[in-house]
């Protein structure tokens, strides 16, 4: 009989293809999306974007105003704070500081955490309690708080910082993949992958992981907002990217007592860092329904 | 006047796939007092119509229907808050498996305490104190449970699946419904526990007057205790009546399938073929054109590509170019709906 | 003739394809600082299957009936007794052979396939652990294991969540299949299923037993199923195997009060109903 394939003219979508598929009918994921590679684009060309250097400081133009008010102008279009620099450029340099130094501990910290939980997970026994009773410990002090013991004991400074940040990220990663991937271990399908004599990478990568993802995306994009609040509150307390750094954190700091005399100095740095948290969540709820979107 | 009238419901789904078509055209009537059983294979729509009934629904649904009235609530035009209001007090359902629909992490006791409504509270100030517990302790041993004790102070997990399913009965019944529905109540269970569900929902419906849709797999346990039935098939309705006109004058080929389908183990020699209808519920996304049976119907001939009206005889109702027993319809008069 | 069925039965006598030997498990809970109780979930069962028989195991909820078959398929480890597999023994030096002669299929078809890999992946995955044939002879062999159990090939492509129970079901009997098992281990499977379903499920496997010589262990408490395919039987009461022996025998003479209680019970209720 000749094989006729009747589904010849329908297209199977993958699990990642029907994540897009949701995810691309959806208009604020979509320019959430956009925002994001927009985000990423400045980040990766601020040294070619910005119109001036962010430590250029200038004696004759302290405290200009941004360029819609009247007496600003366009070369400096978010106006120059108290010692003369301006301040678009400050932004787009304290982007790659904030943001760009988020993105990078919080993958950093995606990829030791999901480690450890995945053998948190398989283990049994002694490590398993190790881990657990370590984990538990760790994850009940405030991520803040444990970055500010760790500068404290290191001292002030970014990469000090960064460094205490990731620290502290670790274990909310250990505990969530943990969690997950052990619910999954309990499931009928990896019994039956285990019968059918697979080993346990084997089951991790085939049986567990195309599972946990949405635990994954949640955990990270928690992950990366919580970064960019540690980085700049750090910043701002002057445990942090120290001055002249254009940190979003140390530019707020600087400029607290000009909040009457020049609004902009404080308004745009804590807006910027509203808007990228913002754009993340959006972007990270969105995926993580998209995910979840063709199983239920 | 019925209690509940659902005309031409319909239930799209959207998917990855596309929209699919769910349910088709549903029609059923229920009159106060009655048990009614709905009958169908897997896949084929009667847990969705429960739940349109009942409300709740999925974001990716889409209800259409000319008429889905109970009593005289309009279920199709009311808000959000309007209809949690009738979802509890009119209606109670009942699910599959009862241990997965109790919270875990609270005793049976307190979950049944909870569900009984405010204003049933009757008498004086000073009997308010511990009337819920009192209630509950009622309400349990009205479901049939001796050792209430037991059961009040135990988490779901310990409870058998035959208490759990009577605690959910409990809970159903706590606010006095209308309506009971209950969604595959007893599949996968021991058929002792069984029987003492299906006994329990048949003195629910005696005394207390409580309308029962038994939703159900199975066509022999809905006949022991429902008195009409209606037949699914991948989202239409094909046959409904009363049930010996369904049982003894069947008009319809598939429920003529589902009643020889079940093996009467005594009469097939050991280890022999048993009887079944050839080939498997088509998916939703690909349905055949006009009768859904089509492709396994035995009877199947050329005008099978036109989807049949619903005909309605004395009250039984099919839809079926070419139905059995046809000589008894010779000289009846046919409406066609 | 005469011989032949001698020596068919010899054969039987001497090697039956699946022996367990007082097979046991015992869960150690700890209660307390230093106490431990032990809970014994199954005491002590021995029985011999043949080529193309059916054993089924009944009993009530918590008989240890679940125990056991977990214990025969090797998802738990006994805490004692042997599992002799055509005189070969089971245990941790040989767990491909106890893949592929012992098969197992679970109860909810719903929670038994992983939803995020196609039915394809899931067919292939048994295949590439345990046989080393090439990805063209692995295609061939999961079209011909799904026309098998009846479903197009196409359905390689279709992920889990596109699918209705029963045709999942299928899809776990064609992932038992795919080894070329000689034992398969239903546990439960049939009584989620429709009641349509489930006879063209069991005409299936009744059909494979008599093509292939499978041999079946069902644990179930539908009595009419197990005096239909089964040909032997244990009855499990708490851990322990009250009694065993041949179907028909057992269901028109059991020797055990208790035995004959459960057997009545689940068998008749149903009529006396209502």
């Amino acid at each position: 009989m000749p094989n006729i394939n009747i589904f010849a003219d329908e297209h199977i979508l993958s699990p990642a293809e029907q994540t897009w598929k949701h995810y691309s009918s959806q208009q604020i994921a979509m320019a959430a999306l956009w925002a994001l590679g927009f985000l990423c684009f400045l980040m990766v060309f601020a040294p070619l974007i910005a119109p001036h250097e962010p430590d250029l400081r200038q004696a004759h133009l302290l405290l200009q105003p941004p360029s819609w008010d009247e007496q600003g102008t366009v070369d400096y279009f978010f106006g120059t704070d108290d010692l003369g620099r301006d301040v678009l450029s400050r932004l787009l340099y304290g982007l790659r500081l904030t943001f760009g130094n988020a993105l990078l501990i919080s993958f950093i910290a995606l990829i030791i955490g999901t480690t450890i939980g995945i053998t948190a997970a398989i283990s049994r026994g002694l490590l398993s309690s190790t881990l657990h009773h370590i984990m538990d410990t760790a994850l009940s002090i405030p991520s803040l708080l444990l970055a500010i013991i760790f500068i404290s004991i290191l001292g002030p400074g970014l990469d000090h910082s960064l460094l205490a940040i990731l620290l502290a990220s670790i274990p909310q990663f250990i505990r969530g993949v943990y969690l997950s991937v052990y619910q999954e271990l309990q499931k009928e399908y990896i019994i039956a992958l285990k019968l059918d004599g697979a080993n346990n990478y084997r089951i991790i990568r085939y049986g567990v992981f195309p599972n946990i993802i949405e635990t994954l995306v949640n955990l990270l994009t928690r992950a990366i907002s919580s970064a960019i609040i540690d980085i700049s509150a750090l910043g701002f307390l002057g445990l942090g990217a120290q001055r002249p750094l254009s940190e979003w954190g140390t530019m707020l700091s600087g400029a607290t007592d000009l909040v009457f005399i020049a609004p902009w100095t404080v308004v745009l740095p804590g807006l910027s860092i509203l808007v990228t948290i913002f754009i993340i969540n959006v972007v990270g709820e969105s995926v993580r329904q998209s995910v979840i979107a063709g199983i239920d | 006047m019925a209690l509940l009238d659902i005309r031409n419901l319909t239930i799209e789904i959207e998917t990855p796939q596309g929209i699919l078509k769910a349910v088709d055209r549903f029609n059923l009537t229920l009159s106060d007092g009655e048990v009614r059983g709905l009958v169908g294979e897997s896949g084929s729509g009667k847990s969705l119509v429960a739940k349109a009934i009942m409300g709740i629904t999925k974001d990716n649904w889409r209800i259409r229907a000319d008429r889905l009235r109970l009593g005289d609530i309009d279920l199709l035009n009311l808000t959000p808050v309007q209809r949690r209001r009738v979802m509890g007090k009119e209606i109670g359902m009942i699910f599959q498996d009862a241990a997965a629909h109790l919270d875990p992490s609270e005793k049976a006791g307190e979950q049944l305490a909870e569900a009984i409504p405010c204003d049933q509270f009757t008498g004086h100030f000073w009997n308010r104190f511990n009337w819920r517990k009192k209630q509950a302790i009622a309400l349990l041993h009205k479901v049939g449970v001796k050792d209430h004790k037991k059961v009040m102070n135990s988490y779901p997990f310990e409870l058998s699946e035959g208490l759990c399913q009577k605690v959910m009965i409990a809970m159903a019944i706590a606010k006095k419904p209308r309506l009971l529905i209950a969604d595959e109540p007893t599949t996968a269970m021991e058929p002792k526990t069984q029987n003492q569900i299906l006994r329990l929902l048949d003195k629910l419906n005696k005394l207390s007057h409580t309308t029962i849709l038994l939703i159900s797999h199975d066509l022999e346990t809905v006949s022991l205790l429902a008195d009409n039935m209606t037949v699914m098939y991948c989202g239409q309705m094909v046959e409904s009546g009363t049930i010996d006109q369904v049982f003894n004058h069947t008009h319809h080929p598939y429920t003529a399938a589902l009643l020889r389908a079940n093996p009467d183990f005594s009469q097939v020699p050991h280890k022999g073929r048993l009887n079944t209808l050839a080939g498997q519920v088509p998916l939703l996304h690909h349905l055949p054109i006009g009768c859904r049976l089509g492709p396994r119907c035995p009877n199947a001939q050329k005008n099978c590509v036109i989807t049949p009206p619903m005909k309605k005889v004395k009250g039984h109702m099919f839809s079926c170019h070419f139905p059995l027993n046809a000589d008894e319809l010779k000289g009846k008069k046919c409406q066609r709906k | 003739m005469s011989e032949k069925i001698t020596d068919i039965a010899a054969e039987k006598r001497v090697q039956p394809l699946l022996r367990v030997e007082n097979l046991g498990k015992i869960y150690i809970n700890p209660t307390g600082f230093f106490k431990r109780e032990e809970v014994v979930a199954v005491n002590d069962i021995s029985f011999n299957l043949h080529r193309a028989e059916t054993l089924a195991i009944i009993g009530e909820t918590g008989s240890g009936k679940s125990t056991l078959a977990r214990l025969l398929a090797g998802i738990i480890p006994p805490t004692k007794g042997h599992i002799y597999i055509d005189g070969c023994k089971l245990d941790d030096s040989n767990t491909d052979l106890r893949c592929r002669s012992i098969r197992m299929i679970f109860q909810d078809p719903e929670t038994s396939l992983n939803p995020r890999t196609s039915v394809g992946q899931i067919l292939d995955a048994p295949l590439q652990l345990n046989t080393d044939m090439s990805v063209n002879k692995r295609a061939e062999k999961i079209s011909e294991t799904l026309r098998l159990v009846g479903l197009l090939p196409e359905y390689a492509t279709f992920y889990p969540p596109m699918l209705s129970s029963g045709q999942k079901q299928r899809i776990a009997l064609a992932r038992a299949l795919i080894l070329n098992p000689k034992i398969i281990i239903a546990d439960d499977t049939l009584s989620t299923l429709d009641i349509s379903l489930r006879s063209q499920m069991i005409n299936l496997m009744l059909d494979l037993q008599k093509t292939i010589g499978i041999s079946y262990i069902v644990v179930t408490h539908n009595m009419g199923l197990v005096k239909h395919i089964s040909d032997k039987m244990i009855v499990m009461h708490q851990g322990e195997c009250i009694e065993q022996g041949n179907t028909e025998q057992l269901f028109s003479r059991p020797t055990a009060a208790l035995c004959g209680q459960i057997l009545s019970n689940q068998y008749n209720m149903k009529k006396q109903s209502c």
